[in-house]
């Protein structure tokens, strides 16, 4: 049992890790933030406690810092002291990203979830950490005897999910009440991404599903019911696995519908998925290699 | 083995059994932080403590009628050209949508101008470095469309550039040659 929980919270660390690593620190999206002109300040989060903007050449360290402790942390290379490293710098980088005027929504909870899986022992096996430590003959250690030391990071970082998704069905309810889902906003809203966002997302661009969608008005109320159903119910999916099962993959087709409809791109929130299909998987997987073995054994 | 390794052994455990407690306590803590401030934003309806947000993009009742507003900028360049303002590639990291909102986030007319003249100074320095045509005008405009003319040529995918200029307001407009 403590063996398939280090391994779920190891799989996790190095898929989550290898994701924010490509989707969102690869190109140089963070960094170009150092170019924006001073008038744009406009502080976010703990910046407001600056007198201006942070000089470009820190934000550029921190960022490189970002950028390659990602790599050691996927590895598991010295994990205790890189990733809480990496986490100061992906706090710094990302909160200066929010600081000239445009607050995006998209990285918020990948930032969240850094912060358990930063602070746990997610290099306890397979990771280059564990490998050191086995051919120092220091093996008997590696493995803590209470199974909580892997499984409650992993449960928080499901929580950053479930916490952005709840708080976005509360606010729709909060501000625009139950006319958000009976009325035609959603509908506007599609329309609305093929006037705002001609510039961004081709792939979207190119279908316009919105357009199609648009000439319905019964399907987009239901896809609004469906929307705000799934974000309210979401917690759900910490108190029961089998809700989890249905509620988790109906957020994910919620994002990819986002993304193809209002042309939002949540790319990085496929870090967030992670932490729940790694545990869904990694059992699924031992099974079938397991078997595929005993059969070629026989 | 003798008493004293056996000793010894049970130390080493009742050390490591503390130290694990310690590290569950301790996520158990993060986990308070994330959840507790995390609701405080949602009770509060902030949208400003960075990373902690109540995600209120998309959440407004969004019934246009008879009109939607928009604002848009318009660019005049060396080569005498007159032409929507295009973020990329020398405005990067916004896109249109994006500086539109950093923009107007403060929307004060004395910061907002501020902001279009810088705009033009990182535009041409931007130009310079790139090898492209300097931009000389930036303008902003408010445009009070009636919605189902919008609908009409988005879905029928005509130019919206007459629509636009039909029902503009100038707001405010900045040039390289007034500014400092």
């Amino acid at each position: 049992m403590i063996q398939g929980a280090a391994k779920n919270l190891a799989v996790t660390r190095i898929v989550f890790y290898a994701l924010v690593l490509f989707v969102m620190a690869a190109d140089s999206y963070f960094l170009n933030w150092t170019r924006v002109p001073d008038a744009f300040w406009h502080p976010r989060g703990l910046f407001r406690l600056l007198d201006g903007p942070v000089d470009d050449a820190v934000i550029a360290f921190w960022f490189y810092v970002w950028r390659w402790t990602l790599p050691l942390c996927v590895l598991g290379v010295f994990f205790r002291i890189v990733a809480p490293l990496n986490l100061i710098a992906a706090f710094v980088v990302l909160t200066n990203a929010h600081s000239w005027g445009y607050q995006g929504h998209v990285f918020m909870p990948v930032l969240l979830a850094c912060i358990p899986i930063a602070f746990s022992r997610a290099s306890d096996v397979l990771s280059f950490d564990a490998w050191w430590k086995r051919r120092r003959g220091q093996g008997d250690s590696l493995l803590a005897q209470d199974e909580k030391v892997y499984r409650i990071p992993l449960r928080t970082m499901q929580l950053a999910l479930c916490l952005a998704y709840f708080a976005a069905g509360v606010a729709k309810l909060r501000y625009g009440g139950i006319e958000w889902i009976t009325g035609d906003t959603l509908r506007n809203y599609l329309m609305r991404a093929s006037l705002i966002f001609y510039d961004v997302n081709r792939l979207a661009n190119e279908f316009q599903l919105n357009l199609f969608l648009y000439q319905y008005p019964v399907l987009c109320r239901f896809l609004a019911v469906f929307a705000v159903g799934v974000e309210l119910a979401i917690p759900l999916a910490l108190l029961s696995r089998r809700l989890a099962y249905v509620l988790v993959p109906s957020v994910f087709l919620l994002q990819v519908g986002i993304f193809f409809t209002i042309y939002v791109n949540f790319s990085a929130y496929t870090a967030l998925f992670v932490p729940w299909v790694v545990p869904w998987v990694v059992p699924w997987a031992k099974r079938l290699v397991g078997t595929k073995w005993e059969r070629r054994r026989h | 083995m003798s008493d004293d390794s056996i000793d010894q052994k049970a130390e080493l455990m009742s050390h490591r059994t503390r130290r694990e407690r310690g590290h569950v306590w301790f996520h158990y803590v993060i986990r308070s932080l994330i959840v507790l401030g995390s609701l405080a934003v949602v009770v509060s309806g902030q949208d400003n403590y960075f990373p902690l947000s109540n995600y209120p993009m998309y959440s407004r009742v969004f019934e246009p009628y008879p009109t939607a507003r928009f604002f848009s900028l318009m660019a005049r360049f060396e080569d005498g050209e007159y032409r929507p303002l295009r973020a990329w590639p020398y405005l990067r990291p916004f896109w249109l949508a994006s500086y539109r909102e950093a923009l107007l986030v403060a929307p004060k007319g004395e910061v907002v101008h501020a902001k279009l003249e810088a705009t033009l100074h990182w535009y041409n320095q931007q130009v310079d470095a790139k090898t492209g045509v300097k931009m000389r005008e930036l303008r902003l405009f408010k445009h009070e469309i009636p919605w189902n003319r919008l609908v009409e040529h988005v879905s029928s995918r005509q130019e919206l550039g007459p629509l636009y200029l039909e029902f503009s307001t100038l707001l405010t407009e900045t040039s390289s040659e007034t500014s400092p």
